[in-house]
């Protein structure tokens, strides 16, 4: 019970954290936002007024559906490094320590989905938070593994109640 | 290997298509994470599941693994090409994937067989009286599996949907949310095959 309310505590403070920081990101945007808009403000105002066509060609900043703003790597490449970290995976009963062996195969695992998750799905191209998004999860997976832990695990289990 | 990205965006630049898929794929992470995460402490409380996850087979768990790679590999080209408005490799790169769908999903029928022709099944049969812990395994088996599974039909059928359209030239950029999502099903089973198949 203690393990649980210490996770949870942990959980509250570290999303608290990250509200505080994106909250001063964000106030100080809007700062910057305010000396742009008083800025232009002037400028329009001394300057001729401006056709429709003319305010229809200014750019703004708009996401455009089929925007490609990330790179491509080699793809061929990392499908190859796919195949070669599953093959090792295949191989691994070879090694005749068990926990060794159970460490490269979760080891090669973790690499692969990096690999898939970086380079195919193109996180490592995105915004901060949609990665912090993702890590969010990863991180709630994690505090739930190890806060259930000790009622799993540690605790004897009589199926006949 | 890397290439460098033309710019880095903020939030309010990413397409609201490719915005949507990523919490969508958020989401599925909870599901598929929550169910290996409880397989996790089960494996461990239960070390006699050793026992029966050596009746998985690993023959078929590697075909499907280097399936889902290819396709997942398949799907990137079909991204790259729309990007180039090559529409005739956009048809056959999205058609492969869907292809090895299909083949993933072949595969994954002849395993269930073999594995209730040999009496594994859900708990509740013959199994499940003579070894109630052993049986769980199984129970988590067909859960994860199965799930899995039912994703890999939404994905071809979302592939699908948008091949109709892309193949014409119309709707290019929702290639590469699709194919974000198909990865995610790809991911997942990246990690269900060492899980279920070669840790014995």
């Amino acid at each position: 019970m203690i393990e649980i309310l210490t996770v949870i505590v942990i959980i509250l403070a570290i999303l608290a954290a990250v509200m505080l920081v994106q909250v001063s990101i964000l106030t100080a945007k809007l700062n910057n936002a305010e000396q742009v808009i008083e800025s232009e403000h002037l400028v329009f105002d001394s300057s001729p007024r401006r056709s429709v066509e003319e305010m229809l060609s200014h750019e703004v900043s708009v996401p455009v559906e089929d925007g490609d703003y990330h790179g491509h790597p080699k793809y061929l490449y990392i499908f190859i490094g796919l195949l070669a970290l599953f093959g090792i995976s295949l191989v691994s009963d070879i090694i005749p320590n068990n926990t060794a062996v159970i460490l490269l195969i979760f080891s090669t695992a973790l690499i692969k989905a990096l690999m898939v998750i970086t380079r195919f799905m193109h996180l490592k191209y995105e915004p901060k938070l949609i990665i912090i998004l993702v890590l969010g999860v990863v991180f709630c997976l994690a505090a739930f593994f190890w806060g259930i832990y000790p009622d799993i695990v540690m605790k004897t289990l009589d199926l006949a109640k | 290997m890397d290439a460098e990205p033309l710019y880095k965006p903020t939030l309010s630049q990413v397409p609201k298509g490719r915005l949507a898929i990523w919490i969508l794929v958020a989401g599925e992470l909870v599901i598929f994470g929550g169910l290996i995460m409880s397989y996790l402490l089960s494996r461990v409380r239960f070390p006699e599941w050793a026992d029966q996850a050596a009746h998985t087979s690993t023959m078929w768990g590697a075909i499907n693994t280097i399936v889902l790679l290819t396709s997942s590999f398949f799907a990137v080209k079909a991204h790259e090409a729309a990007l180039k408005k090559n529409l005739q490799k956009v048809t056959l790169f999205m058609s492969s994937t869907i292809a090895c769908g299909f083949l993933f999903l072949i595969v994954k029928t002849i395993e269930y067989t073999n594995e209730i022709h040999h009496g594994f099944t859900l708990p509740g049969t013959h199994v499940a009286e003579t070894d109630p812990i052993g049986s769980t395994f199984w129970a988590y088996y067909f859960l994860m599996t199965g799930l899995h599974g039912l994703h890999v039909i939404v994905g071809m059928t979302i592939l699908f949907v948008v091949l109709l359209k892309a193949r014409k030239g119309q709707y290019l950029h929702r290639v590469e949310n699709a194919g974000i999502y198909w990865h995610m099903v790809d991911l997942v089973w990246i990690f269900l095959f060492p899980l279920l198949y070669i840790a014995k």
